[in-house]
């Protein structure tokens, strides 16, 4: 591991465990969403440093775009706004910090503690497509299948449920009045 | 003058204020823009020069003067009474612009932490009205009828902000939303709940409002709209609660003007005035290209003479484009039609003097607004061409 | 030809690059403008030098309470996505980053846009920057997915998700040719997350300006110039995925680059004008039901032709 890989890859860790306490340290809602999409995002790009790029470039995206949808569920349920107000994300600040304490201790030791096996011949040629071949091994046309299977399933799940809309059953103005003859808006 | 002054001064935007019956004033002022190559500004934010066509009330001076505390520097002030004297006001209002010592001194003159102002809550709701300076270009001015004027009222509402007073501290629209109420003297106020900024967090909605159709029970926030807002009738205020993004319910007023307008014909009604009306709807749907081709067959329509291919070349074109009849449809729906109907109704009526005035009252507007969504709001009140100029001012409804 | 990669010296000059297209862009919108307000068009031509002027000159403002940290983020963040989009993009011979995921890493970098966008309309602790930023969410769960596939596909066909890669598959035939309606979605895609033309509901005037309603001076220079650097960005994106990149006869690669960007670039300002503003409530439906089941089959058809040709 060279020099300039070990330094980014010790930013990388102190930023996502900072990102990570961050998250309960901040005044609202939303720097905490954020703070925790920080925390995902040093993780993405540190599998970058493994040499995995689509899986570090993909943990990025998906973070990203998660910690959006996420940031509007909290604030909805959470009810807060902009202004910075203090708040506590815990229930008992105690047990939760004991927990949070415990668990990382016991995966840190098991990541430095564990004897891994050494590396036996050379790292493929493409990364990504070996360990995704290990991972499924003969499974991977069904893996390949499963999904647009259960992409299909969501949307037609989707369109079942809600066949007519809200503005169909309601009307235009949500009134219950003018409702129209047409099925789609 | 240097050269960010004189570059800066090919684009300056311009937030004009109309108070109802100096409409031939305001198309005036906007035809000048234009040939300026400036251009309108969306919010008090965006603009550089505040231009009041007419002479406004006293709540409508306040509401104007709240806008102009929220316009950053460097910044214009003008009057228009008179349609010929906009292209002498815009030049001195270019002048001002660039006199960079008197806009430092403007500057140094407000001050730097955004004020608290004192805010509104809805009237019908029985809660004592408070001024409010409201989000963006919403400002409602102070309710005279405040019978306990304390320390943070009326003062505060009219403190320069630098860094700007926006006293709106708005939640976010899924959550809770902030209700404005800012009377700190009022025993009613719960000291315990956490109060960010000075402005304390929103409550449950009323009976007297629509349930919300999600089932979500969101917080409500009272949303004044108007009067001084881009693309909209003049002097309209409509009060709106608003849930998330929809509105829930609302409340709709004229601020009259001081005095009577100006002798002359009317704006509404004539062909230039079915060209606003077209222009506006147009803008706010955000067709940029159309709108401009309206506004420029209003200008010359005012002039007096139509160019008759240009504008049923116009004319045509917004007929025949799919995308705008389908995203007007169904919207502002009345027994009449739909706003696409009554775009295609103007369209076709633009050559000939008739009314089309809808006979639709204050109420029916805010009943028809209620239950859409903001945006979605304003198209419907742009698509029904509402004449302010006679509207009497509807009372504040007593609890 | 072989792309290469230059070292990290040139990425100045890269920035540099694409803030000079994206003022181009903003040249041109400017001069359309213009045309429709029947003023002379050398005008226009001065517009991003003007408005540059005024924001410059203009003092900032923030609200009560605001959130100026997540603000400033949200605003910056248009450039600094756009910025990060380019850096994958080969002009001709040379990039700035040869990475082999390069089609992920543009679609990751339009995801930053999804907080981007909201953070700007968060921050100011105001209902109408608030309300746009939630219609930017809404509208982007409608272009997203489309966009992911319209992304998916040319690296289909060429087998790789290195963007050089890409352009030495078009050396037959360009992949517009045989997969049009993807490119078709993948241009509503890059015009959606420039938060423009008919995807422009949140900053539209329907929302008093939306999520700029509350901005001014650098923040709201920073947000307006990155909607142009996106333009550009997704532009040049679009020429090498789709439009063959370098390749051309006469001229050399690079330059074929800069041309092709303009020409697309061009267009997407150009639709603006054009078309109304889409309601992304309205948007929901089409987008969904009939657009991305088209982009599914245009990848099952050029996934057919991979296989069946080798």
């Amino acid at each position: 591991m060279s020099v300039v890989t070990g330094i980014v890859f010790w930013v990388l860790a102190v930023v996502a465990v900072a990102a990570g306490v961050a998250v309960f340290r901040v005044d609202s809602m939303a720097r905490a969403t954020y703070a925790l999409a920080a925390s995902f995002v040093a993780v993405g790009l540190a599998l970058l440093l493994l040499d995995l790029q689509f899986l570090g470039v993909l943990t990025v995206l998906m973070m990203v775009m998660e910690m959006a949808v996420m940031a509007i569920y909290m604030i909805m349920f959470m009810g807060m706004n902009p202004a910075l107000m203090p708040m506590s994300m815990v229930h008992g600040k105690r047990p939760a910090l004991a927990v949070a304490i415990g668990t990382f201790v016991v995966l840190a030791a098991g990541a430095l503690l564990v004897p891994w096996p050494s590396r036996r011949g050379a790292p493929a040629g493409d990364l990504v497509q070996s360990l995704g071949e290990a991972v499924m091994h003969s499974k991977m046309l069904v893996m390949m299948t499963v999904s647009p299977v259960l992409f299909t399933t969501i949307v037609a799940a989707l369109v079942l449920a809600l066949p007519r809309g809200r503005y169909d059953r309601l009307g235009d103005d949500l009134n219950g009045t003018g409702r129209r003859e047409r099925s789609r808006r | 003058m240097g050269l960010t002054a004189r570059l800066a001064g090919r684009r300056a935007a311009v937030l004009v204020a109309e108070v109802p019956g100096w409409g031939r004033a305001r198309c005036a002022v906007e035809q000048e823009v234009r040939r300026r190559g400036w251009r309108l500004a969306a919010s008090p934010a965006d603009a550089d020069v505040l231009v009041v066509c007419g002479r406004p009330g006293a709540r409508l001076a306040a509401a104007v003067d709240l806008v102009w505390d929220q316009l950053p520097g460097p910044r214009a002030r003008v009057q228009v009474l008179d349609p010929a004297e906009a292209a002498p006001a815009l030049d001195g209002a270019a002048a001002e612009l660039s006199d960079e010592a008197a806009q430092r001194n403007d500057a140094r003159s407000r001050p730097d932490e955004p004020a608290q102002g004192v805010l509104a809550t809805d009237t019908t709701a029985g809660v004592e009205a408070a001024a409010r300076p409201g989000a963006g270009a919403d400002a409602e001015p102070p309710a005279w009828d405040d019978p306990h004027p304390g320390p943070d009222d009326d003062p505060s509402a009219h403190q320069d902000a630098d860094q700007h007073a926006d006293g709106d501290a708005d939640g976010d629209g899924d959550g809770d939303d902030m209700d404005m109420d800012m009377d700190m003297d009022h025993g009613g106020m719960d000291m315990d709940m956490p109060m960010p900024g000075g402005i304390p967090l929103a409550g449950a909605g009323e009976d007297g409002q629509l349930p919300d159709p999600d089932q979500l029970d969101l917080d409500v926030l009272h949303v004044p709209l108007g009067p001084v807002l881009p693309h909209w009738p003049a002097g309209l205020l409509l009060h709106t609660t608003v849930q998330g993004e929809l509105v829930v319910a609302a409340h709709a007023e004229v601020l009259e003007p001081a005095g009577a307008p100006p002798a002359g014909p009317a704006l509404h009604g004539t062909p230039a005035g079915r060209w606003d009306a077209v222009a506006t709807l147009l803008a706010l749907a955000g067709w940029a290209d159309a709108a401009a081709g309206a506004a420029r067959l209003r200008d010359a329509a005012l002039a007096g003479e139509v160019p008759a291919d240009d504008a049923a070349r116009l004319a045509r074109r917004i007929r025949r484009s799919r995308l705008t009849r389908w995203s007007l449809r169904g919207v502002g729906a009345l027994p009449e039609g739909d706003a696409a109907d009554r775009l295609a109704h103007w369209l076709s009526g633009t050559d000939t003097d008739t009314d089309t005035a809808l006979p639709i009252t204050l109420e029916q507007v805010a009943g028809l607004v209620t239950g859409l969504d903001l945006a979605t709001a304003r198209l419907v009140v742009a698509s029904l061409d509402l004449d302010t100029t006679d509207r009497v001012p509807v009372p504040v409804q007593t609890p | 030809m072989t792309v290469t990669q230059v070292s990290a010296g040139w990425v100045p000059f890269a920035a540099v690059l694409l803030l000079a297209v994206a003022t181009a862009g903003a040249a041109l919108d400017g001069v359309l403008t213009a045309r429709a307000t029947g003023r002379p068009l050398v005008g226009g031509l001065l517009v991003p030098a003007a408005e540059t002027a005024r924001l410059f000159r203009q003092r900032r403002r923030t609200t009560v309470a605001a959130d100026q940290l997540l603000q400033q983020f949200g605003s910056a963040g248009l450039l600094i996505a756009a910025l990060l989009m380019v850096t994958v993009v080969p002009l001709g011979r040379w990039t700035v980053a040869d990475l082999t995921v390069g089609v992920v890493w543009f679609n990751a970098m339009d995801v930053l846009l999804w907080a981007a966008v909201w953070l700007a309309g968060w921050g100011p602790n105001s209902v109408q920057p608030l309300v746009g930023g939630h219609r930017f969410l809404a509208q982007a769960l409608s272009y997203e997915l489309p966009l992911m596939f319209a992304l998916t596909t040319p690296a289909v066909a060429a087998g790789s998700l290195r963007l050089g890669d890409l352009v030495a598959a078009q050396s037959g035939l360009w992949f517009v040719v045989w997969m049009p309606v993807a490119f078709l979605v993948f241009c509503a895609g890059v015009v959606a997350f420039s938060v423009w033309g008919p995807f422009s509901a949140a900053v539209g005037s329907g929302a008093a300006g939306g999520v700029l309603a509350e901005s001014a001076g650098v923040d709201r220079w920073l947000f307006a110039a990155g909607r142009y650097a996106l333009l550009a960005a997704g532009a040049a994106f679009g020429v090498t995925a789709f439009l063959g990149g370098g390749l051309g006869p006469v001229l050399p690669g690079w330059l074929w680059v800069l041309v092709k960007t303009a020409l697309l670039l061009a267009v997407l300002v150009a639709l603006r004008r054009r078309l109304p503003v889409v309601r992304p409530e309205r948007l929901a439906v089409p987008a969904w039901l009939v657009v991305l089941p088209l982009v599914l089959v245009q990848l099952l058809v050029v996934s057919v032709v991979v296989v069946v040709r080798g």
